[in-house]
């Protein structure tokens, strides 16, 4: 590919798809360009990125302490719903010691039915962290322990932006901006060039279009956001509160917290949400922002990939938009043709972009009507998580929620008929042991932070 | 309410049958329901499905099956993967070998770098870089060792055994589980007014009941198809082969670490080495081939003497529209068949019986879950099905008009996109839960002629002479780790030899 890839958007999103982008394909030769448009919507002021971060910051060489130094970052070990009556954990890591141990939900599930008093929580080393506000990086040869401590990270996302800007800056990408450009067209409808406002027109091999923002009008969305000066160190999780319309997530960073609630309804409901809000936190300012979605089920066409319409489509304050943003560039990269274009790609490219977004839907309808989805209604009667085509959602998520909602099986699991309940107790009681004695010599968020940012400064 | 089944009953007793039976034996100990299976000696078994891949493994532990005892007990030899003989053009070969292809770099397929290497005359043969084709070249195994990162520490394999043998064998295990055999042909189903199965009446007038049925009666489905009129989809036009013959015949030489697929013109053979005698299989189309003309053909290519009759064996390759229809699931050939070519039919029963235990029914027989069951085997079904086809369809063979047929007709849209990308761009792109990985797919996408006309752009991150010193690297590990291992013959030898049958 001779002509550059050109990446539009603001903020976040595209300064990391420029990131992701850049650093796999400038040491080849390729031109990138990042220019930077205005926006209509304000980014929220913190992101809740998965485990997936910590891959991807290897990957670019970008090394998770400036991160969290830069950023006023904190350790995330998964999400702490509360409903009215109930509370529980969805982590990011696997139930029990072994993430390939058969059928170990089940036995956890088999016990939930038989004590009413029990928790799942205590069987997962990162719920059970959580829960004492602990957190540590598993040493280089326990790749168990890191399996069972994956974590993500609470970002601030002015910062974590800046530090991205300047991450693609030593890269050596080209950072313009613009008002309004203008796409320009070749007579198979591919983008040629864009055009600026001072005349300039950069050539265009691939466009990849992070702007969130719908080109047609689309669903309106209303995202209430607030801040608050609370430390909270000894809670590395996020938290989700259950509201009358759906839910208030706070995001804690190293100086105070986020926290942010999307609403899809009637604009006159406005007041009675804000007074909720109130009541919920006792936080009394609340900001507002609207904006537009618009499903974009094809985000590959010719030479211009919607990555940012896609992911903004799935984004809100129980997904993170930046997930799925940057699984639609690696996905892309990984696919990058040479020098022909190959429609087949492209389609299957969309086919599996189709797949992660009904996943990601699919977890978040769960949430509200846990019975309208077809894994809500498998899970209650088999105690199953259905299979998954991509990792959009990992397994521990889709257990941990389904569990917490408070689902149970129907029918017990018959590939543990041939254990007693005695057994199984006695084999889940030794695993909650061990996590109980792992977990006591584990620092507090608050230690590891300092270490990780004493590190950074030495 | 949980209504519990009180009585499963398994009809048929082949391999398919079998293994339903003891794994459910094994599970439910016969204490959580009662576990019949029906079976007629007067009714033949197919009995071929005597490679396995990898997988098996994962039935394996679910029974805890000794593997030694079970290697004597089947006259089993271990298979490393499939030798392809002449499916790209008469002369060729190449092997889709199980495990690792080279070493994967800087997060990058092997493959990717070796695509830039071969382009430039620079790399070895393929099978230089793949510990199990270069087993398989040189007849050696031995199982993975405890070694650090060598190749020898993660071997994959799988077998080759009698399936007579081994539905004997898991007969004893199931039996000793507590499943009750009744020997008797079905002369009538007798169903409830909601359509449901109620019970079999067998030709000595006695009658049994149960709740849940398991058809293991082969191509013939007598109860998903003959009763319940379930409808099956016809692949035919995409998997044309329509005919098999079978014939054992003596070993002349030790048991080769692989199967033998070689192309013929209306079909391909099969090549299956036991420890007591080989297995031989010629797969044709009928309305290219005759039988006596294959017949003719599989027996002039055997190695050594037939020890018995040419057994004929029809099929229409297709799965059936639902695999779990009312209280009735089809396990095995009554579900459907797709040929032995990637030894993927007693696969395919394993990952029935597996997904049986997730949706476990009770008497209700949830809709719902029975639904799901089914997307999900047809996703597998669908899967397997493309891969099949890519062996036929992509082929440069001219030589007859079957070869002509499968080259020019026209396949499924998906297998057509990865066939296209691969081309393009040298990449294969899957959904998760695709049984063959993507290895596999590139293994026998290459052998089958196609070269991709780029390869991944980040390979070019290495200068040239690294990557030749990298592969070198690569290649002679592979080379000293198949020096280590020892002749697939001594394995038998001293672990699992099996006493003489013929």
């Amino acid at each position: 590919m001779q002509q550059p890839l050109v990446l539009i958007g603001h903020g976040l999103w595209l300064q990391m798809a420029t990131a992701i982008v850049a650093r796999h394909l400038q040491p080849f030769g390729f031109r990138c360009v990042a220019v930077e448009l205005p926006t209509q919507s304000k980014e929220p002021a913190a992101v809740a990125c998965g485990p997936e971060l910590a891959t991807l910051c290897q990957m670019l060489g970008l090394p998770l302490q400036l991160l969290l130094a830069k950023a006023k970052g904190t350790f995330s070990l998964g999400s702490h719903y509360q409903h009215n009556t109930t509370s529980w954990f969805v982590p990011f890591a696997h139930y029990g010691l072994n993430a390939a141990a058969a059928e170990f939900d089940q036995a956890i599930l088999q016990l939930l039915q038989q004590d009413q008093s029990a928790n799942a929580e205590q069987f997962c080393i990162a719920a059970v962290a959580a829960q004492q506000g602990k957190f540590a990086l598993a040493p280089a040869n326990r790749a168990d322990l890191a399996e069972a401590l994956s974590f993500g990270l609470h970002l601030s996302t002015a910062e974590f932006t800046a530090c991205l800007k300047h991450f693609n800056r030593q890269l050596g990408v080209s950072m313009l901006s613009s008002q309004k450009p203008e796409m320009l067209y070749d007579a198979q409808g591919l983008i040629r060039s864009l055009r600026l406002e001072q005349g300039n027109e950069i050539p265009v091999g691939y466009c990849l279009d992070c702007r969130a923002e719908a080109e047609k009008s689309g669903q309106t969305l209303h995202l209430f956001s607030a801040q608050d000066k609370a430390e909270l160190l000894q809670q590395p999780f996020s938290t989700v509160i259950q509201t009358s319309w759906g839910y208030v997530v706070r995001l804690p960073l190293q100086n105070g917290s986020y926290w942010s609630s999307q609403y899809s309804g009637s604009a006159a409901d406005m007041a009675r949400i804000q007074q909720e809000l109130q009541q919920k936190t006792g936080l009394t300012d609340w900001q507002l922002d609207s904006r537009q979605r618009q499903a974009e089920d094809q985000p590959w066409r010719g030479n211009h990939l919607r990555v940012g319409q896609a992911a903004a489509s799935v984004d809100c304050p129980l997904y993170n938009g930046l997930t799925a943003l940057q699984y639609l560039v690696i996905r892309w990269l990984d696919l990058l043709p040479n020098q022909s274009h190959c429609p087949a790609t492209a389609l299957m490219y969309n086919q599996h972009w189709l797949q992660f977004k009904s996943e990601v839907q699919d977890f978040l309808l769960l949430h509200q009507q846990p019975l309208a989805t077809k894994t809500g209604r498998a899970f209650t009667r088999l105690g199953r998580v259905l299979s998954t085509e991509t990792d959009a959602i990992k397994a521990s998520q889709w257990f941990g929620l389904l569990q917490g909602l408070g689902l149970r099986p129907e029918l017990p699991c018959r590939l543990l008929a041939n254990r007693t309940d005695s057994e199984i107790q006695q084999g889940l009681r030794q695993v909650q042991q061990q996590i109980a004695r792992l977990v006591a010599t584990m620092p507090t968020q608050a230690d590891t932070l300092n270490r990780c940012l004493q590190q950074l400064s030495h | 309410m949980i209504e519990k089944i009180k009585k499963i009953i398994v009809l048929g007793g082949g391999s398919a049958g079998w293994m339903t039976a003891a794994a459910l034996g094994k599970v439910l100990k016969n204490q959580y329901c009662q576990i019949q299976v029906i079976e007629s000696e007067q009714i033949g078994t197919v009995g071929v499905g005597e490679a396995t891949i990898p997988q098996i493994m994962l039935y394996n532990e679910l029974i805890g099956l000794d593997e030694n005892d079970f290697m004597r007990r089947t006259q089993a030899t271990f298979k490393l993967g499939i030798q392809f003989v002449d499916w790209q053009k008469p002369g060729s070969s190449y092997f889709h070998a199980f495990g690792d292809v080279g070493k994967n770099m800087e997060g990058l397929q092997f493959y990717h770098y070796w695509l830039k290497m071969r382009s430039l005359g620079k790399a070895a043969p393929l099978d230089e870089y793949t510990l199990s084709s270069l087993a398989c070249l040189e007849h050696r195994f031995m199982r993975s060792m405890d070694a650090g990162n060598s190749p020898l520490s993660n071997i994959a394999y799988a077998f080759h055994f009698d399936a007579g043998l081994f539905a004997k064998y898991l007969r004893e295990l199931a039996e000793q589980w507590g499943v009750q055999r009744t020997e008797g042909e079905v002369v009538e189903v007798k169903q409830l007014d909601n359509g449901f199965i109620h019970s079999l009446r067998l030709a000595d007038g006695t009658e049994h009941e149960a709740d849940f049925f398991i058809d293991c009666s082969g191509f013939r489905g007598l109860l998903i198809e003959q009763t319940l009129k379930t409808g099956y989809e016809d692949w035919s036009h995409w998997l044309p082969c329509d005919r098999a013959i079978a014939v054992p015949s003596a070993s002349t030489f030790e048991p080769w670490p692989f199967t033998r697929a070689t192309a013929q013109p209306a079909g391909w053979q099969w090549r299956i080495p036991l420890q007591h005698r080989v297995g031989n299989g010629h797969v044709f189309c009928s309305r290219f081939m005759s039988e006596d003309e294959a017949t003719a053909i599989l027996l002039k290519n055997l190695d050594g003497e037939a020890l018995a009759e040419p057994r004929p064996i029809r099929f229409v390759t297709g799965k059936r529209k639902q695999f779990w229809n009312k209280n009735c699931l089809a396990v095995g050939l009554a579900g459907g068949f797709m040929e032995p070519l990637e030894s993927t039919s007693l696969h395919l029963v394993q990952a029935t019986i597996s997904k049986l235990f997730s949706f476990f029914p009770d008497r209700n027989f949830a809709q719902s879950d029975i639904d799901e069951f089914n997307r999900q085997m047809h996703f597998d079904y669908d899967k397997i099905r493309d891969f099949l086809i890519l062996h036929y369809h992509v082929t440069e063979r001219n030589d007859s008009e079957f070869w002509n047929y499968c080259r020019t007709m026209s396949v499924p849209e998906e297998l057509n996109q990865k066939i296209q990308q691969f081309k393009a761009n040298g990449r294969i792109f899957r959904f998760n839960n695709e049984m063959f990985s993507d290895l596999s797919w590139f293994e026998v996408m290459l052998g089958q002629g196609i070269t991709p006309q780029a390869y991944h752009p980040m390979v070019d991150l290495f200068p040239e002479a690294e990557l030749v010193k990298r592969l070198e690297g690569i290649r002679s590990v592979i080379r000293k780790s198949v020096d280590y291992m020892p002749s697939h013959q001594s394995f038998i030898d001293q672990n699992c030899k099996a006493g003489k049958i013929y």
